[in-house]
């Protein structure tokens, strides 16, 4: 052999020039081979052939090596098929791994000399299972079967190695033949240690005596028939039954298989002399790591259709029965598809892949292969299986031909269903073949499941020419074209989970409280407090500890979330609408049913958001009485009448009174009687509430109804400590013997219809006159009312679990606080002429009976009215009135100058009762026609009496309309008397969005206007006056 | 024997379920249901939408007794299932012909 003369320096370029890295070495290797036995029996093109190897110094390097270990029969084989040498080369410069074997057991190479015309067929699986069962029937001993395997695998690997390598086989056809193998080698373990433990224990059988099959699936790429050299193979087994097998020995079905399937692992994973067939991971089986490493068919079945994640249906698009029971492996396949592509997914595949895959982004970045990592980098091959994947869990229930278990059939499939376009198809197919093909010739350099890509030019060089690329530059170029094509689709496909977060609220409930992912996701939807937010989703899709909801109501729930959270996300408060949701459905109960109302009835979701979003009382009303909620839908509840054309304002006093009378009757007077009060007072809470908040009725409607409410209880109220007092002291009577009756009078807003919730009872008790009780122990009327009076307002303060009825504030009468409770019309009379004030002028002349006697009563607001209107109003009492004014207001401004009071403050609800009132009391002695106790009526009629600009009027209506709703909107919240707004941005951005504003700053400066304004009004009027 | 079935509101489980309990009685299932009333036809509402739900959801708790048993369980559903409001439900009473245990293959009242 003389290929050129190795001492000139001619030779070193020639080699520089061919490819060599280590030119040095290589002259030498040269030199050694030329001076060996081998020297002469080369063929006349080795150093082409060598110089076309893809790495010629590796081939050159094991070329030597094996010739140096021998060996007659090999160089003996070289020269009976010089067309070999060329093969061989490209096998040892594309696959060390390879090359080891070659070197070590070089009669391999007459076997694949004579098996090489093999290499363009595809493998045939009986055929190898016929071969690999020859090689096993030859020996005896268990070890030695084992060996058996060991050893025609290695052979049969080699071949298509070298069909790979050298013969230029399409990837996908090494691929499916690699997964044969594997198939092979499985089903040969199984032949081989089945029939062992079927000695020892019997054969497995069910409860019927029935044989009990096994059957091992092959998932990931396996499963796909897209086994890689040296690929970890994912494994999962099952048997069909349990029971027990049936010989002297019997043990478990469970346990029988076990036993079998470590054995399996056992044998496959050992590393022995001949080498070792695979590693295995059987950690895609139901619990992972934790769970059993065999079950039956029921116990997988049970696991999916409960507790199966979506990555588990991905897992299982690809499972393929590889070995054991064909029939089995149906069942099985046949058992998984309802769960593989369910009729509706907790979470859009699309958002839960994606997210997915930005945990496997991250993980590769913190390791530094955000580029590198062929496998998991973007644009890489998981992008292209998680893309598949994704749409044939969408399409799969549809299309069942896109259920394919590979990828490439898949993409096919895809196509024809128009989930993908053509030119995406393309793009994907050449994507995946080319990554494949890489794949493969990185493993086959290293023999390990290595997806690292080279980065040195040298290395990329090489990897270049096994793809038949001609430079590490060309090679950059092509691996960018498709890295590119494939993150262009994967956009594509993703891009509608990216655009509606909605969707992925499915995906919050399975990730840890405190993700950042998870609180990022929510703050962005709204959430103050995501963390809390998130916390309460869990509870709503899982339930509390220890009631754990099932998967149905989680899957209800999650398919709920998107409207929900849509609907929290334009609510005024989407933290305490969610916390607010998740105690009343724990509180009712029945989750799934529940949340598939919500789902589908949107009014009843609009009703549920807006209790939960407005208020935290009515919420509270709910919880303690659930049964509310089923009485809150009917619809004569918020119609009444749905029958009736004009929705009507209220049930109407008398089937209010109807009520109460009921519970007295229910109850007696007895110390359960209040809360039986309070019952049905806060069930038409609830109900006015609820009216109020979905805007069947306007603020005033709702006001009027709510006084009404108070009118009936305290009727109530007063009816049952009458009849109690009366039955101790007998009845009271005047000197006559006449009956004497007793008055309760409402001032204020309570006197004005106008009371909103919260509020207090402006509430002054007066009796006809003096006398006493005709029972067995008399009583001075005065002490009779005066209990009568005290027991009614214990009554009405009384402390219930479900809070008390009202707070009732008595301060209005005669002397306020130090006066007598009550007292005579007379007493009253004498005080009016006497010592009342002018203040009381304008708080009586907002008075009004709620209960007791109406003769009585008339003829307490007819000696008011006198004293009311008085001479007009003098400049002196209008002093008096803007004192009283300043006073409230510097009692307020004392405070905090940040608290705004709508009540108090300049320009609030105050100032234009107050307009209403001087107007009244001014003019009303000529024009009895002007009074009203009602604020609003009060500013009609002056309007139309001529003593305000209607200008003005309409401005201080809309602003007391604006005022009291603001007040109202915050005290409905959580029935707190307040009168100031908010002074936390989200409290108050909520009262602003539940009034129409965008946000706190615009509602602000309305406010703000509104109020400078009727001052203005307000101040004008007063001068007038 | 004879078969209860009680659809009872759903927060009413508890307290039923431990009435029950108290009268030795703790072979129960329970399960979500949700009645479908008669539609109602479209009408316009004054103001706005209908907040209209035919049913929210009950439970159904089933359970079979003993004949003797029979008329406390009853009375003991009827006692903590009531909350007085429309909707608090129904029991249904059903004869059963036999209960056979399947690991012991015991049968009659013996099997409950």
């Amino acid at each position: 052999m003389n290929f050129f003369d190795f001492n000139t320096s001619d030779a070193k370029d020639a080699l520089v020039q061919a490819g060599f890295r280590d030119v040095e070495r290589a002259l030498h290797n040269l030199e050694e081979l030329a001076g060996s036995e081998a020297g002469g029996q080369l063929p006349d093109d080795f150093f082409q052939a060598l110089v076309d190897a893809p790495d010629p110094d590796m081939a050159l390097n094991t070329f030597l090596r094996i010739v140096q270990a021998d060996r007659a029969s090999f160089l003996h084989t070289l020269k009976a098929h010089p067309e070999l040498c060329r093969m061989l080369l490209c096998v040892l410069g594309g696959s060390p791994f390879m090359a080891d074997m070659l070197v070590r057991d070089p009669d391999i190479f007459d076997w694949l000399s004579d098996a090489s015309d093999h290499s363009e067929q595809s493998c045939d699986k009986e055929q190898l299972l016929a071969s690999f069962g020859g090689a096993v029937e030859a020996v005896d001993t268990r070890d030695d079967k084992l060996n058996a395997i060991r050893r025609s695998s290695r052979r049969e690997l080699l071949r298509i190695g070298v069909g790979d390598l050298a013969g230029g086989r399409a990837i996908q056809y090494v691929a499916a033949d690699l997964s044969v193998l594997a198939d092979v080698c499985l089903q040969k373990l199984i032949d081989i240690l089945l029939p062992d433990l079927q000695a020892r224990y019997g054969m497995p059988r069910n409860a019927d005596g029935q044989p009990v099959d096994f059957a091992i699936f092959g998932l990931g790429k396996l499963g796909g028939m897209e086994l890689n050299f040296s690929s970890d193979i994912d494994l999962m087994f099952v048997y069909s039954a349990e029971g027990n097998t049936d010989g002297e020995r019997s043990v478990t079905n469970q346990e029988f298989f076990s036993r079998l399937c470590e054995q399996i692992v056992r044998a496959a994973t050992e590393v022995t002399p001949e080498g070792f067939l695979y590693r295995m991971d059987m950690r895609l089986r139901p619990d992972g790591a934790a769970g059993a490493l065999v079950m039956p068919l029921a116990g997988y079945e049970g696991y999916y259709m409960r507790r199966g994640e979506l990555w588990e249906r991905q897992m299982l698009i690809k499972a393929r029965c590889c070995a054991g029971s064909e029939a089995l492996g149906q069942r099985f396949l046949k058992m998984v598809q309802p769960f593989v592509y369910p009729r509706y997914f907790d979470t859009s595949p699309a958002t839960e892949i994606n997210r997915i895959k930005a945990r496997i982004e991250d993980q590769i970045g913190s390791k530094g292969q955000r580029e590198t990592h062929l496998k998991l980098r973007s644009g890489g091959i998981r992008d292209i299986e998680f893309i598949v994947q994704c749409l044939q869990l969408l399409v799969g229930r549809i299309h069942e031909n896109a259920r394919s278990d590979n990828t490439l059939e898949a993409i096919r499939q895809l196509q024809r269903v128009s989930a993908l376009s053509g030119k995406e198809a393309d793009q994907l197919r050449d994507a995946y073949v080319f990554f494949r093909r890489l794949e493969h010739r990185l493993q086959m350099m290293h023999n390990r499941s290595d997806y690292s890509l080279p980065e040195g030019e040298d290395e990329q060089g090489v990897l270049a020419r096994t793809m038949d690329m001609g430079s590490a530059e060309a090679y950059r170029k092509i691996l960018d074209v498709h890295l590119k094509a494939v993150q262009e689709v994967y956009a594509q496909v993703f891009a509608e989970a990216r655009e509606s977060e909605g969707r992925s609220i499915g995906a919050l409930v399975n990730m840890e409280i405190g993700d950042a992912e998870a609180s990022g996701l929510l703050e962005e939807i709204g959430f103050d407090r995501p963390g809390e937010a998130h916390r309460n989703l869990i509870y709503l899709a899982f339930g509390h500890v220890p009631r754990i909801r099932g998967t149905r109501a989680r899957e209800s729930f999650t398919e709920l979330a998107p409207a929900l959270m849509q609907a929290l996300q334009e609510s005024a408060d989407p933290d305490q609408g969610l916390s607010n949701l998740e105690s009343l459905v724990s509180a009712y109960g029945a989750g799934d049913m529940f949340f598939r109302i919500l789902a589908s009835n949107q009014g009843f979701r609009q009703l549920m958001l807006s209790l939960c979003v407005g208020s935290q009382f009515l919420v509270q009303v709910i919880r303690r009485n659930p049964g509310l909620l089923d009485w809150l839908v009917r619809p004569e509840v918020l119609y009444l009448d749905p029958e009736a054309e004009v929705l009507h304002l209220s049930p109407g006093m008398d089937a209010l009174r109807e009520q109460f009378r009921a519970q007295v009757e229910r109850y007696g007077d007895t110390p359960e009687l209040v809360g039986g009060i309070n019952a049905v007072k806060n069930r038409e809470l609830l109900r006015f509430g609820t009216r109020d908040l979905v805007g069947l009725t306007d603020t005033f409607e709702t006001f009027e109804a709510l006084t009404m409410l108070v009118d009936a209880v305290v009727q109530a109220v007063y009816e049952v400590v009458y009849a109690r007092l009366v039955e101790k002291r007998g009845v009271p009577r005047n000197r006559s013997g006449e009956e004497v009756g007793f008055v309760v009078l409402g001032l204020g807003k309570m006197g004005g219809g106008e009371l909103s919730f919260g509020s207090d009872l402006d509430i002054v008790f007066v009796y006809g006159e003096d006398g006493e009780t005709d029972g067995a122990r008399p009583q001075g009327n005065l002490q009779f009312f005066i209990d009568l009076a005290q027991q009614m307002i214990a009554m009405l303060e009384q402390n219930t679990p479900q809070g008390k009825l009202y707070p009732v504030d008595p301060r209005l009468r005669p002397e306020g606080a130090s006066g007598l409770l009550t007292l005579s019309l007379e007493s009253y009379s004498r005080y009016l002429e006497t010592r009342a004030s002018t203040w009381e002028r304008m708080a009586l002349s907002r008075s009004r009976v709620v209960a007791g006697d109406a003769v009585l009563g008339e003829k307490l607001l007819n000696l008011f009215e006198p004293f009311v209107v008085g001479s007009g109003f003098s400049d002196e009492e209008v002093a008096t009135m803007l004192d009283i004014r300043k006073k409230m207001e510097r009692k307020d401004g004392q405070r905090s100058r940040k608290v705004l009071s709508i009540k108090t403050d300049a320009g609030g609800i105050v100032d234009i009762e107050f307009v209403a009132q001087i107007l009244q009391l001014k003019f009303a002695k000529d024009h009895p026609e002007l009074r009203s106790a009602n604020t609003l009526e009060a500013l009609r009629r002056v309007v139309e009496g001529g003593f305000l600009e209607a200008e003005d009027a309409q401005r201080l209506q809309q602003a007391f309309v604006f005022l009291r709703t603001v007040e109202k909107v915050i005290r409905r919240q959580d029935e707190q008397a307040r009168t100031h707004l908010p002074t936390e941005d989200r409290a108050l951005t909520a009262v602003a969005r539940a009034m129409g504003f965008d946000t706190a700053e615009v509602f602000e400066d309305v406010l703000k206007n509104d109020m400078a304004q009727t001052r203005a009004i307000f101040e004008r009027v007063v001068n007038i006056a | 024997m004879k078969k209860i079935e009680a659809f009872i509101k759903p927060f009413k489980l508890d307290e039923v379920k431990e009435a029950l309990t108290e009268l030795g009685l703790v072979g129960m299932s329970v399960g979500e249901y949700r009645g479908f009333g008669r539609q109602r036809g479209h009408r316009e509402f004054y103001r706005g939408s209908e907040y209209h739900v035919d049913f929210l959801p009950k439970l159904k708790l089933e359970l079979v007794v003993a004949d003797d048993e029979l008329e406390n369980a009853i009375e003991a559903i009827l006692e903590t299932a009531s909350t007085g409001e429309v909707g608090d439900g129904k029991i249904f009473v059903s004869t059963v012909e036999q209960a056979i245990r399947i690991r012991t293959r015991e049968t009659g009242e013996a099997a409950l």
